[in-house]
């Protein structure tokens, strides 16, 4: 349709005024015949038709020409390199025509070998920044560190995955979307709203709600789409935090864990001094409380100077092949009269088989005794206390077991911490220095085992020794498993 | 008219979301002091629970205004009403995160008493589904939703365990009723935060899909058992 119109229009501009000329002539003239007037027709025509194929003929190269552009654009587009030959249709079309408007269509093809040289070296920059956006993208994603970007507006530009396991939320869906609605934690967002008025760092740390980990965060301006935004850098500090806060309470536990029998000494000693030698029948009484509170100074340093020894290995460990049953048992016979003068039933199961673990004699026989008194201490008035020794799955398992007062659930992983009491007040009460559970667990560490709790406040606590058994034994027990 | 409604529907939104960060904080710090009572914090949730009301009522005004001015269709009227049943569910909660706070304190005349660490553990499951029904409603995700308002069973299956540990508790040690009791009632309180955090849910996949599920199940027994 296109084609046609385009026809009609070249025949009105060059066939009807050539037409219209012959007739003007042949009027004018007025002795030509009819014959003549047809042929001018004819004649006209024809020179109308020359001329339209010719324009056909240049348009549809043109048209050629002009669909291999825009190929070349398309396929620059969609990622794809550009076919290489650059207008050489339009060149051999421009060279060949001699219609007076090649000058334009040579303005056309320098053009668009322009836009094609122009394509190609951008989609060269392209491909080297896409590449250099995922190698950025990869080290964003990869750090354990949370890193947030905020646009002028608190909106949220960026922001990596650790961002989303930091801030407990799962992380689909937030660029574009304000801190406030995704997150939702208020001192994060007056840590961003301090550090939109201020001009420099801005650092703050706040225990999250559900995780209870502790997240430091510091936020820097940045410029981010022409606006002052925010790079905000969150990182997970509760490890770090919890060791010092352990510190703290262990230099305050152990300076007040010395004080106390100190300050019952001299206050027996100033007493005594201050007359009550003359009494003698208190001051009897005086110098034994005085002998008792010495004594618990020297268990609490003897204590602490063994677990330091274990804990720098100096303590050297006479490692040998021992029967579990026999510490076991003497350790349990040792405990009996305690037991029986605090109304506790101090049971013992031994183990069927003869077991051998490889450990120090005096090393097992201080863990044993440190759990047994736990639980006899912990284990009220008609209470019981089971020991269980038995092995199961190639360990040698001691399970200590009572049906006290039970450890609450959060203080669980922290029983062994040095001089770490559940309840302060009871605790010391009770005698033992604190450092009971840090020694069992440094020998174990020694020897090769492991240590579990189970507990539950008010029902008891059971605690399990896990050990490697000896390969004399472990060959033994197939043994007797085989011939039966 | 349409961009008017819609500025005063994101400043609804805004001050919807500002309401469940407030009480999503006073229920993690009620919750809290289960493990560690203080009446310090107690007295600071009272006074945060009053703003919590206003904070309601504000809200309320808000939405009946855009009712009133507006008068808006479809997704719009949906959020709107939406908002108003969230809100007035959170202001529940911020009610019980009081209460909570309140039976710990009570605990503390009893210090050898220990709170069970399975009301720790539903405790933090029950806030667990508030704070991802809020997420629902951030994320216009009824998928999600369906899956809290499921979660609500377990919950009262942990209740039902519990309440019959503490009777059995009482019958075993009278002389400890008064701190038994106090833990009775926490757990309740717990038991209906988490059924305020399913009846958000249900709002959201009203607000979502525009259909009601609330009672959806009994209804459908109901109509199997009447042919």
């Amino acid at each position: 349709m296109q084609k046609l119109s385009e026809i009609l229009r070249v025949f009105v501009l060059v066939g009807l005024p050539a037409m219209g000329v012959v007739i003007v002539d042949a009027v004018a003239t007025s002795g030509i015949g009819l014959g003549m007037v047809t042929m001018a027709i004819l004649l006209s025509a024809l020179s109308a038709w020359l001329l339209i194929r010719s324009s056909i003929k240049q348009e549809q190269e043109f048209e050629t020409e002009c669909r291999r552009l825009s190929q070349t654009l398309r396929s620059l587009e969609s990622g794809t390199p550009p076919p290489n030959s650059t207008g050489e249709g339009l060149s051999s079309f421009v060279r060949n025509s001699n219609s007076p408007s090649s000058s334009t269509i040579q303005l056309f093809q320098k053009t668009s070998d322009e836009v094609v040289e122009f394509m190609n070296s951008l989609h060269q920059e392209n491909s080297q920044l896409g590449k250099s956006d995922a190698r950025y993208q990869s080290i964003l994603e990869a750090m354990s560190e949370g890193v947030l970007l905020i646009d002028c507006d608190g909106k949220i530009s960026f922001g990596n995955s650790s961002a989303g396991k930091l801030l407990d939320r799962d992380w689909k869906m937030i660029e574009g979307r304000h801190l406030w609605e995704v997150v939702r934690n208020t001192d994060l967002q007056s840590t961003i709203e301090i550090a939109f008025e201020s001009e420099g760092i801005v650092r703050h740390e706040f225990e999250h709600p559900r995780t209870k980990s502790i997240i430091g965060t510091s936020a820097v301006p940045i410029e981010v789409n022409d606006g002052q935004g925010l790079l905000i850098v969150l990182h997970d500090v509760t490890e770090l935090r919890r060791l010092e806060k352990m510190r703290r309470e262990f230099v305050s536990n152990v300076s007040h864990e010395l004080k106390t029998p100190l300050t019952a000494i001299q206050a027996y000693a100033d007493t005594l001094i201050e007359g009550g030698l003359e009494d003698v029948e208190n001051s009897q009484m005086f110098v034994e409380r005085i002998l008792d509170q010495a004594g618990r100074l020297q268990t609490l340093i003897q204590d602490m100077l063994r677990l330091a020894r274990i804990e720098s290995q100096a303590d050297a460990f006479q490692l040998q092949t021992i029967s579990l049953s026999e510490v076991l048992e003497s350790c349990v016979d040792a405990r009996q009269a305690v037991a029986r003068s605090r109304n506790v039933n101090l049971t013992y199961d031994p183990p069927t088989d003869e077991i051998s673990v490889v450990a120090d004699r005096e090393g097992l026989r201080t863990v044993f005794d440190n759990l047994i008194n736990n639980a006899l201490n912990y284990t009220a008035d008609q209470g019981a206390v089971s020991v269980r020794g038995f092995c199961h799955d190639g360990k040698a398992i001691v399970e200590v077991e009572d049906n006290g007062i039970g450890i609450p659930q959060e203080h669980q992983s922290r029983i062994f911490e040095r001089f770490y009491r559940v309840d302060k007040a009871r605790s010391r009460g009770m005698g033992g220095t604190g450092l009971g559970l840090a020694i069992v667990k440094h020998c174990m560490g020694v020897f090769g085992g492991e240590i579990e709790v189970e507990s539950e406040t008010g029902r008891g606590t059971l605690i399990r020794i896990l050990l490697p058994v000896s390969e004399q034994s472990a060959q033994l027990i197939e043994t007797v498993k085989g011939s039966t | 008219m349409t961009v008017h409604m819609q500025l005063d529907l994101s400043e609804l939104h805004r001050e919807l979301l500002a309401m469940c960060t407030r009480v999503e904080d006073m229920i993690h710090r009620s919750v809290g002091q289960l493990s560690s009572p203080d009446f310090q914090v107690t007295r600071e949730l009272i006074q945060e629970d009053n703003e919590i009301d206003r904070w309601d009522v504000r809200i309320e005004d808000h939405c009946l205004k855009i009712l009133a001015l507006y008068q808006p269709v479809a997704v719009d009227l949906r959020r709107i009403t939406t908002v108003m049943k969230v809100a007035a569910e959170l202001e529940r909660v911020a009610d019980l995160a009081v209460s909570i706070s309140e039976r710990a304190c009570g605990l503390l005349n009893t210090p050898q008493f220990s709170v069970p660490s399975q009301l720790t553990e539903m405790a933090t499951r029950a806030v667990s589904m508030l704070h991802r029904s809020i997420d629902c409603y951030v994320d216009m995700d009824s998928q999600l939703a369906r899956q809290i308002c499921e979660e609500d069973d377990e919950i009262d299956r942990m209740n039902e365990e519990l309440i019959n540990d503490l009777i059995q508790r009482m019958h075993e040690s009278p002389d400890q009723i008064d701190a038994l009791l106090h833990l009775f009632s926490a757990v309740r309180t717990i038991e209906r935060v988490a059924d305020h955090a399913t009846n958000i849910a249900e709002d959201i996949v009203y607000l979502v899909e525009g259909k009601i599920i609330r009672h959806a199940g009994k209804f459908e027994r109901e109509d199997q058992a009447s042919p």
